[in-house]
């Protein structure tokens, strides 16, 4: 009997290292600054203590993950997202990127042991990442909030003061929110004369079959109503479920309702448009009888995504194709550079700001391959 | 008139390609046309291997076996099936066929690859089905009827072939006694109509009913090979068996020689003896000591 | 002699050949566009006939180019992948087998999946996957031999090894790709839809699938014979190694072009021939058929809720997973002798 009991606390014991050591939860009380240190608090409300100079962060999230070359603090960032690392503007932008750790693919899939290995000083990411960050490590995370697929312009202005204040770069954030009101009011000017039953509807289909779309309830809608454009699929709601295999926000829906909704422009994704003027199914509708539909560009990350260069660009680049004649003396590619030098400190040359355009910017295709060592 | 030979066995050895040992070694012999022959030989000794090997589903590695002349396993099956019926030992279908559609299969032996079966062929196996007495069972799911009723249905299912040779293996090993005279019945009548008939039996006694010849084997070889009075005596069989049998001549009380098996101490059975001390077992159960 | 059985059959037969056609009228006519029936027949009249078009070009390309193919695939695929359950649970003496055993549907996935990987051609996600699809089944085949014969669980075991194989094969495609575009794209393109259908990918699978269905057909009673294992069916006459192997051909064809069309759909060719056989039997000379006409309508119908039943498209695959499982855990329970 002795034994037996020795023997099952021998077992014990190997327990007691595993759930013994790692700390938890940061101190409850109020954090405290020192001099050397300083508090940070994330959107959820939580304080999060960082070292006064030189903290190291790592940013967990697509759209996310341009705000730091736009703030100029890359070199801070010592972890990043793979997806954002992919775009091949965003490596020219800020080409450090190449060489750091991702240990973050898509949303929920952490590397937790690359992470380690970069050792930030904190996370800053959503809360799916965040959870798993904060369940697996000791490292404090930042929590952002929102940043789903039905953000509204507003959002997005908070959202970049917060990094603003997270990476205290809070000037270099008000020159982005002051571009993006600016654009916002120059569209405003230039549209003001648009009656509203001559505003064109839109239809965005991504996917190779080019049916995911993204419904009244996503941030498409307010980057659209901002270029005096309509989602032609106002009516459907596509956050609410969500379809294995699509991001959230999209859904795909059945080509009958695509051809009721007889968009006239259609913004694909992949594939070429002459796969749909070509196609049977596709015949009939405006955008297809028009030749108006257009490959969607990718800067520095997915304009598919709701970002701080998206929700600048996008609209702009919308409302050109939409209404040409209402910008007859506007330049993209001017204004393009104009957007890169001033928010992102970057000089775009007028053959890339060209391929952006054109939407022939894009990405590297095999992302585990492509890791340099 | 003699009759023509119709499967030849050829100093034919087969051994499986994973044992080394042989299942069958050097065995020769013919069936006729119209002959009977009952394989006789102790469990293991190739009896089935045989018949497999005589249908052609094995090659001999040693020897020739043909039908007609021709080597068993080279005849492509449609032409084999016209000749020859085999009634297998076999489990009851993983699928609740009816048992006329069961039968009905043997009909393929006379239809294209792509065709049905029409009237003609419902006929024959209506035919067999009454052969064989299972008509009542005509209707009923193969997986709701007995041992001894499968058994018939396949032999059905081999008439409805309507081949000239047939070849059974053990028809009657799992069959009451009422099932298997009715199965012998169903040979006895077969070989009445000329219907060449090589069966692999446990049953002694069954060859003394119907063979015209018989085949012992034992340890992969021929053990005898005759007429029933030749092959059917208590030395061979005690060679074969290992146990003692005794045959007894009823020719005037029920036409025929009877074989029974001895137990292996070699116990006689006598006869009621007043005198005896033995116990004895007579009709009615009284003992008398 | 019983006849009454086989007319039972034959009003069976009649009656489902009934419910695939209005199944297949009423799919014609339902959908999130709605078009009155008054203008469908006007655009079949104008496409039998060649009459100029009296409604809008829309309206006719959703009836004659969005709704009719989807309804010819459904009844194809539905069909096709039934009869090759029903055939293959035939040879492999087994209820419990679907024509997914040998491996074409992990072989056509990962096809599929490299395809997406690779390129951007719709088309040419189509024969990868084809082609994937056969080989396979090659592999299962090759793998399986024994002294030039495929003992049945050298096939089946070949078969899940094979399976396993790409299904990893498939893993690793969709961990190497690009997690914001090709890997989403993978995982959807599997999932199964008839969503992306187009008339031409009818006219090169449709003949495919349809000359395997039928020679399957014509088969069917040779078929039973299968069941009675190899040696049996031999000394009936049936060289069981080639049957076998046409069947394998036939309904790995039907298969690969079901995968092809849209995606991994299962639970089709493991339930409806059982279904099938709770009315009319185990002979395929009456399965076979049922199997078709219930697996088309099955399928027609399960399509027509996926696109209508809420605004985006449930994928087809999970809607035969949800109404199937359950259904052949009903029918386990009410027929257990029935197996």
């Amino acid at each position: 009997m002795k034994k037996a009991i020795c023997l099952f606390l021998l077992f014990l014991m190997p327990l007691g290292l595993v759930f013994g050591t790692g700390s938890r939860e940061s101190a409850v009380s109020p954090a405290s600054e020192t001099p050397s240190t300083r508090v940070v608090k994330d959107m959820l409300g939580n304080e999060i203590v960082l070292p006064a100079k030189g903290a190291t962060y790592a940013v967990f999230g697509g759209p996310v993950s341009q705000i730091p070359a736009m703030l100029g603090v890359s070199d801070s960032v010592v972890a990043v997202t793979k997806g954002a690392q992919m775009m091949e503007l965003m490596r020219l932008v800020d080409p450090s990127i190449v060489n750091k750790p991702a240990p973050r693919s898509t949303s929920g899939n952490v590397n937790v042991e690359e992470l380690l290995l970069a050792d930030p000083d904190c996370v800053i990411s959503f809360d799916t990442d965040g959870n798993i960050v904060k369940n697996q490590t000791s490292i404090p995370v930042i929590f952002l909030e929102g940043g789903d697929m039905s953000v509204t312009i507003d959002e997005m202005k908070e959202e970049v003061r917060f990094f603003g204040k997270v990476f205290d770069a809070e000037e270099r954030a008000e020159v982005f929110v002051q571009f993006l009101e600016k654009t916002v009011a120059m569209l405003e000017k230039r549209l003001s004369g648009l009656p509203a039953d001559k505003q064109k509807r839109i239809f965005i289909g991504e996917g190779p079959s080019h049916l995911a779309t993204l419904g009244g309830d996503t941030f498409i809608t307010h980057w659209l109503k901002a270029a005096g454009l309509k989602n032609a699929v106002l009516d459907i709601q596509t956050t609410t479920e969500h379809q294995e295999g699509l991001h959230s926000g999209f859904l795909e829906i059945s080509m009958e309702q695509v051809i009721k909704s007889n968009p006239d422009i259609i913004i694909i994704d992949t594939g070429k448009s002459e796969e749909i003027y070509n196609s049977p199914r596709w015949q009939g509708i405006k955008a297809v009888q028009n030749k108006q539909v257009y490959n969607i560009p990718t800067g520095i990350f997915l304009w598919t995504r709701p970002s701080a260069e998206s929700v600048v660009l996008y609209p702009v680049w919308l409302a050109v194709k939409a209404y040409p004649e209402l910008f007859s003396d506007f330049s993209m590619v001017d204004f393009m550079k104009d957007f890169y030098k001033t928010v992102f400190n970057y000089e775009i040359s007028d053959e890339n700001a060209e391929r952006v355009i054109q939407s022939k910017m894009g990405r590297v295709v095999f992302s585990q391959i492509d890791r340099k060592p | 008139m003699k009759n023509s030979v119709r499967i030849k066995v050829d100093s034919a050895g087969f051994r499986y390609p994973s044992e080394r040992k042989l299942v069958f070694e050097n065995l020769s012999f013919s069936v006729e046309e119209g002959e009977v022959l009952f394989l006789l030989g102790p469990n293991g000794t190739g009896k089935s291997t045989l018949l497999k090997t005589i249908m052609g589903f094995l090659i001999p590695e040693r020897g020739r076996i043909t039908l007609d002349g021709e080597e068993t396993a080279k005849i492509p099956p449609p032409l084999m099936a016209k000749k020859i019926a085999y009634v297998p030992q076999s489990q009851v279908s993983p699928f609740p066929f009816r048992v006329k559609d069961i039968v009905l299969m043997g009909r393929s032996a006379h239809l294209d690859p792509f065709a049905m079966p029409g009237r003609r062929d419902e006929k024959a196996a209506w035919e067999a089905m009454e052969q064989t007495g299972i008509v009542h069972l005509a209707e009923r799911r193969c997986d709701s009827v007995s041992g001894g009723e499968w058994q018939l249905v396949l032999i059905a299912r081999a008439l409805s072939q309507a081949a000239d040779i047939l070849l059974l293996d053990e028809p009657t090993s799992h069959l009451d006694l009422g099932n298997q005279m009715k199965v012998l019945d169903v040979i006895g009548d077969l070989a009445e109509r000329g219907i060449t008939i090589v069966i692999a039996t446990h049953f002694p006694d069954h060859a003394l009913l119907h063979a015209s010849t018989v085949a012992i084997i034992r340890e992969a070889h021929m053990l005898g090979y005759g007429s029933p009075e030749e092959t059917i005596k208590p030395e061979i069989l005690k060679a074969a068996y290992g146990i003692e049998v005794h045959i007894a001549d009823l020719s005037e009380t029920l036409g025929r020689k009877i074989c029974i098996p001895l137990s292996p101490k070699g116990e006689r059975i006598r006869g009621p003896k007043e005198d005896s001390r033995e116990k004895i077992l007579i009709k009615g159960g009284d003992y008398d000591s | 002699m019983e006849v009454s059985q086989s007319k039972r059959s034959k009003s069976i037969l009649l009656v489902l050949f009934i419910i695939l056609i209005l199944s297949m009228l009423a799919a014609l006519s339902v959908g999130r566009y709605q078009v009155p029936v008054k203008k469908i027949l006007l655009v079949l009249e104008s496409r039998i006939f060649g009459t100029p078009l009296k409604v809008e070009e829309r309206i006719a390309t959703v009836i004659l180019n969005v709704r009719l193919p989807r309804i010819i695939a459904g009844f194809l695929v539905g069909a096709g992948l039934a009869i090759s359950g029903a055939a293959f649970q035939a040879i492999f003496k087994n209820p419990l087998v679907s024509s997914q055993i040998l491996g074409v549907a992990s072989g056509a996935g990962f096809g599929a999946a490299i395809a997406i990987l690779l390129s951007e051609s719709l088309v040419l996600v189509q024969i990868s996957s084809f082609f994937f699809g056969l080989l396979s089944v090659f592999m299962t085949y090759m793998l399986s031999r024994v002294r030039k014969k495929a003992p049945i669980l050298m096939l089946v075991l070949s078969g899940i090894v094979v399976s396993s194989l790409f299904s990893a094969l498939t893993s690793m495609t969709k961990y190497i790709a690009d997690p914001l575009n090709k890997m989403p794209a993978i995982t959807f393109w599997l999932l199964g839809s008839l969503n992306h259908i187009a008339k031409k990918d009818l006219y090169v699978l449709g003949p495919i699938m349809l000359a395997a269905m039928a020679t399957i057909f014509i088969l069917r009673w040779r078929i039973n014979l299968l069941t009675m294992g190899d040696e049996e069916a031999r000394s009936m006459g049936v060289r069981s190694e080639r049957l076998k192997g046409i069947i394998i051909i036939c309904a790995t064809l039907i298969t690969a072009a079901s995968v092809c069309l849209c995606g991994i759909i299962g639970w089709i060719g493991l339930v409806i021939p059982h279904l099938g056989r709770l009315l009319v039997g185990p002979d395929n000379r009456n399965l076979i058929p049922v199997s078709v006409l219930v697996g088309g309508s099955f399928l027609i119908i399960v399509d027509c809720i996926a696109r209508t039943a809420s605004s985006s498209e449930i994928p087809i695959g999970v809607l035969t997973a949800i109404i199937g499982a359950p259904l052949f855990a009903i029918l386990l329970r009410r027929n257990r002798r029935e197996l």
